[in-house]
């Protein structure tokens, strides 16, 4: 039995952009030649800036955007061009988990109707089965007692409330993956945890593959099985988590580690070695390594877009140091 | 963020009906326009459930069903205004059981004189028709004989107030009895009431008429009713053709104001949807509509009514929906337009979309409910602007004139001089009611707006 | 160095709202001598903002109250007039980095007339000696010339933050107060920031007041921490001390919900959330979400205990902590 869940093949999104009526159109690049494999029940995180494309990455893949050129299977059927009607079936099959939990929820539902939209547009049970649904998934995200919860408003829970029922809903359809887009960081430091490891009990007991987009690496450490690392659209580097915190390759990896700022009072004595500058723009971005601008081992062979090394088990990188 | 996220929430009022209900009247203007409302309201529902549409309509497109009241009558209740105690109309009503000669008795302590004086008769004769002798006797003792008359059909009506020759008869009389000069014309009701003075006064007291019927044939018989003409009549008097404008005035109520609310809700729920529509679709269909948004904008509405009155004179009803095809690709578009596009990217539209809502749902379900508050007192606040319009395209005389509405009154007013002649009740009364209905609607319009606003309230 | 730069003492601001008062800052008191930096950390609502402005006697139209003592150069500025206070103090012995700065910069303006306009303004200099003072500042803080004549939108997100940072600087203050000065900004480039402010701490002797949600950032700049809870300090100490002895159970709670990428923790958030400030607790104000909370903590305001030397908390446990 095939496990692979979701193949991503040179995908690549671009955005037109006009800038007068009767210009040449520009594009930002926002997603450059991406390659990437789930499988069912695995987890990956999408590390990167903002800028970086993971955002844009996640959302491709739940076919939010349209791609511009490349291809996305999701189990075996190609929804690369499929169009809005025939692809229902996709968004009962995935999740989306949002940034903002408060803009993520329409204020004028309530928590019940909230949680029920997406059971009645995909005509899962009537009236009292998803009445009983509900009940569990609100159990399941740890808001009780459930009856004080469906009568509220979303402006009458606190941030951590909100996100919860966010994730409840993205989780109600019992979707094969869910792409969670920086879920916690609109959230108080206390209160992140307790979010992220619910997420993480639900993905494992449900079986749902996870795609966690976030810029804090900090909360990725047990969260997901690989971590992947993105710079200006590109996928710089993969691995399975422990190993590329305990060895990264990639130099922008290595400079997203070791700028993590750890609670340690020693730190203020210490000036850290930082890639200067800022990530490029995504119109004209340089030709090439796009991170060479910025990087300490630029080579002249950097002028040419790097090839996918498999540096070793199950651990992939994207620079010319490494291709010899 | 959640910081001030956790301080605007303290603000956002909850939208119940009832915890609207309860900010509305925290203000006075707010309690003022329900005030006003309720009392619409009010007259609404006496309207409708004591006088039957159908009976209005009726009533108010009869020429006969008001021949016993009096033309242009003041309200009784302006009549205080002018110091005098006006009369009411009296009805001395004979049978034809009575004996014959009929005298009956009545009393007339008013300090101004009636309009008119009219006996309708109704007869039952076979062959040659009854001819009956009119006295009239003054509380002083004055006895006179009005007239002989002689029946001309079975309903026949004696007009004595127009006769000619009996006020030319009078008149001559009186002024050889007067003997001083005098600068006031005798009229007939005049000559019936009058001190015989040089100053224009009544005679208070007890009036007797009698009436002396010769019938050709035992079996005829006759029967009638005096009816002296007051001056006073109804809360808002009576027009040109004696209809009491109350009519017109109570089922004014109803079919402006709904006609109002009607075009109001109409206009701004598909101004709703069709913004909408063009905000969350846009490219092709939103040009389209932008387009012809533009092009309506541009068109001048009210010749275009007038121009459609030459051909159709428009009920109430049918000029409501010109109204709103005429309307509701107006500016409103653009300003709800642009509230769609800011409600379009926020997250939790694309949370819909990724669990599979469809266009519609989305539009009908996830935008329109997010832009109706901001949207609810400008509803609010149109409605007299459109009652308003009835009452100008009446004035135009676009309108059904078989239709009791206020605008009709006010048409009927001016075209028969009102003010020219003094009937200024005639122009006010309905004016005032629009201008209750423009200060009602206005000023919920402004504490609704109020409370969705909650920025507002800071200023 | 111990020459003390700014003292707080006993420092009360309460807001009028339609709801009530709200207490957002109660009996704060600190000092911060010359080259130190403090750190205030907290979470959403904790007063941090609400201090950080008002040390600048910053305050809103609806402000209610102000009592206690900010002394600076040995005068409480909260009893000079609006007019000395602008003259002598603002801007020229403390200064402000706000939070989200550096969408706050006049789009119209040029950078380098941002910068330099705190010159003209407070100390009446001529336009061409303020810019070129202002550009010896911005290439201070590593923004060259050329960048200097642009617009604001020209920048990137890391180079605003800069400026802003430059335009507090250019009148030589003795401490600056900053407001979450990296919270939009990507972690490399957040990393570059501090990287700056820690050169201009050495080399300039400058003092920072240093308002954060993350605790482990603070880390690289506090020589002293605070805790911020429900508009009071319930914890302050020597930057070592604090790692290695939180004593208020909320700090220790606050350091066990943040993650870390080198140490294998135990993750726990903290239940609840905080208090509002106008309802306030009776007793300890944290004793609703406390673990370990007693009778005393429900109905009697815990004292400041010192914990040694100058660890100061406002916690019953505090005390018994050491022989543990």
């Amino acid at each position: 039995m095939n496990d692979e869940l979701l193949r991503v093949e040179n995908l690549k999104v671009w955005f037109e952009i006009r800038k007068g009526f009767l210009s040449r159109p520009m594009y930002v690049r926002a997603v450059e030649d991406v390659n990437l494999t789930l499988n069912k029940g695995e987890s990956i995180s999408l590390v990167g800036e903002s800028g970086s494309g993971k955002t844009t990455l996640g959302k491709t893949i739940l076919r939010l955007y349209k791609p511009t050129s490349g291809k996305i299977f999701f189990e075996d059927k190609d929804i690369t061009n499929v169009d809005s009607n025939n692809i229902k079936w996709y968004r009962q099959a995935t999740g989306l988990v949002q940034q903002d939990p408060f803009g993520a929820l329409p204020s004028h539902f309530n928590i019940y109707r909230i949680l029920e939209e997406p059971l009645i547009i995909h005509n899962l049970g009537n009236r009292s089965e998803r009445r009983e649904l509900i009940f569990k998934m609100l159990e399941e995200v740890r808001l009780t007692p459930v009856e004080d919860f469906i009568s509220k408003y979303p402006h009458m829970l606190s941030g951590g409330q909100m996100q919860r029922v966010v994730i409840a809903r993205a989780l109600i359809t019992k979707p094969k993956l869910v792409v969670a887009d920086e879920p916690v960081s609109m959230l108080d430091v206390s209160v992140r945890v307790e979010v992220l490891e619910l997420l993480k009990n639900l993905q494992e007991k449900l079986n749902t593959s996870l795609i966690y987009i976030t810029h804090d690496l900090a909360t990725v450490r047990t969260f997901t099985h690989w971590i992947f690392t993105m710079y200006a659209g590109e996928i710089v580097e993969k691995a399975l988590t422990k190993d590329l915190i305990r060895e990264p390759f990639h130099p922008y990896t290595k400079a997203l580690l070791s700028s993590i700022p750890e609670p340690d009072p020693n730190n203020r004595r210490i000036i850290k070695e930082v890639p200067p500058g800022e990530p490029p723009d995504l119109i004209n971005p340089p030709r090439g390594c796009r991170f060479a601008p910025r990087c300490s081992h630029r080579m002249d062979i950097c002028n040419e877009s790097p090839p996918e090394v498999e540096i070793a088990n199950k651990h992939w990188v994207r620079c010319w140091l490494y291709k010899r | 963020m959640e910081e001030d996220n956790k301080i605007n929430n303290e603000v956002v009022s909850e939208y119940t009906l009832r915890g609207i209900l309860k900010e509305v009247l925290s203000y006075k203007a707010g309690v003022a326009s329900l005030i006003i409302l309720l009392f619409f309201l009010g007259i609404t529902i006496y309207t409708v459930v004591a006088f039957p549409y159908s009976e209005a309509i009726r009533e108010w497109n009869s020429s006969s069903a008001h021949l016993k009241k009096p033309r242009n009558a003041v309200p009784v209740w302006w009549g205080l205004f002018s110091g005098k105690n006006l009369p009411r109309n009296i009805d001395v009503t004979f049978n034809s059981n009575e004996s014959n000669p009929i005298h009956k008795e009545f009393s007339f302590t008013y300090d101004d004189f009636p309009t008119e004086i009219n006996i309708f008769f109704k007869a039952k004769y076979s062959g040659d028709p009854p001819i009956v002798k009119i006295y009239w006797e003054k509380p002083d003792g004055e006895r006179m004989l009005l007239e002989e008359h002689t029946i001309r059909s079975e309903e026949d009506t004696l007009y004595l107030s127009n006769n000619f020759s009996l006020e030319n008869r009078l008149s001559t009389d009186i002024a050889s009895k007067i003997g001083k000069p005098i600068d006031f014309s005798i009229t007939v009701p005049r000559a019936l009431f009058m001190k015989y003075s040089d100053k224009l006064e009544v005679l208070k007291g007890d009036y007797k008429i009698t009436l002396d019927t010769k019938f050709a044939n035992k079996n005829d018989s006759l029967s009638g009713e005096l009816v002296i003409y007051g001056k006073l009549y109804g809360i808002a008097g009576t027009d040109h053709l004696r209809r009491p404008i109350q009519i017109a005035l109570l089922w004014g109520t109803p079919l402006d104001l709904s006609f109002g609310l009607g075009a109001s809700l109409s206009i701004t729920f598909l101004e709703l949807i069709i913004a909408s529509i063009s905000g969350w679709f846009g490219g092709i269909t939103d040009s389209i509509i932008q387009r012809l948004t533009e092009i309506y904008m541009v068109l001048p509405f009210l010749p275009i009514m007038i121009m459609i009155s030459l051909f159709y004179k428009l009920s109430i009803w049918s000029l409501l929906f010109v109204v709103i095809i005429l309307s509701i690709f107006g500016s409103g578009i653009k300003t709800t337009r642009a509230m769609v596009l800011q409600v379009k990217n926020l997250p939790y539209i694309e949370a819909a979309q990724a669990y599979g809502a469809s266009n519609w749902r989305i539009i009908f379900l996830y935008i329109i409910p997010k832009i109706l508050p901001p949207v609810i007192p400008n509803l609010v606040a149109s409605v007299p602007v459109y009652v308003f319009l009835e009452a100008i395209l009446a004035l135009f005389g676009v309108l059904d004139p078989t239709q009791p509405t206020w605008g009709r009154v006010l048409e009927d007013a001016f075209q028969n001089g009102a003010l020219y002649k003094g009937y200024v009740y005639w122009v006010i009364i309905p004016s005032a009611l629009l201008i209750l209905t423009a200060i009602s609607f206005s000023l919920l319009g402004f504490v609704l707006d109020r409370i969705v606003n909650p920025k507002l309230k800071e200023l | 160095m111990d020459e003390v730069v700014l003292k707080v003492k006993d420092l009360n601001i309460s807001y009028r709202t339609k709801k009530g008062e709200v207490k957002a800052v109660n009996g704060v008191n600190f000092e911060v001598k010359r080259g130190e930096t403090l750190a205030i950390v907290g979470e959403s609502g904790c007063g941090k903002s609400s201090l950080g402005r008002g040390l600048i006697r910053l305050f809103p139209r609806n402000i209610k109250s102000v009592d206690g003592e900010i002394i600076i150069n040995d005068k409480n500025i909260l009893a000079l007039t609006e007019d000395t206070f602008r003259k002598e103090i603002l801007w020229r012995e403390i200064s402000m980095v706000f939070q989200g700065a550096m969408n706050s910069l006049n789009p119209v303006l040029k950078v380098i007339y941002q910068v330099a306009e705190p010159l003209m303004v407070h100390y009446g200099i001529d336009r061409e000696s303020a810019f070129k003072r202002g550009k010896e500042i911005l290439s201070l803080v590593g923004i060259s010339e050329a960048f200097a004549e642009r617009y604001p939108f020209e920048l990137s997100g890391g180079m605003k933050q800069r400026a802003v940072i430059a335009m507090a600087l250019i009148t030589n203050p003795k401490i600056i107060i900053l407001d979450e000065p990296t919270s939009a900004l990507d972690i490399i480039t957040q990393e570059n920031i501090i990287n700056l402010l820690k050169a201009l701490k050495s080399e300039l002797g400058l003092s920072f007041i240093f308002i954060t949600h993350d605790i482990a950032l603070t880390s690289e700049l506090a020589d002293i921490m605070a805790v911020m809870y429900a508009g009071e300090i319930v914890e302050i100490s020597p930057v070592e001390e604090f790692y290695n002895n939180p004593s208020h159970i909320y700090t220790k709670l606050l350091l066990e919900s943040v993650p870390t990428l080198k140490e294998d923790k135990d993750l726990k958030s903290i239940p609840g959330s905080p208090p509002s400030l106008i309802n306030l607790p009776k007793g300890c104000r944290f004793h609703p979400r406390c673990p370990f909370a007693m009778d005393i903590c429900k109905t009697k305001e815990p004292p400041i205990f010192r914990v040694s030397g100058n660890h100061f908390a406002k916690c019953y446990l505090a005390r018994g902590d050491k022989d543990e």
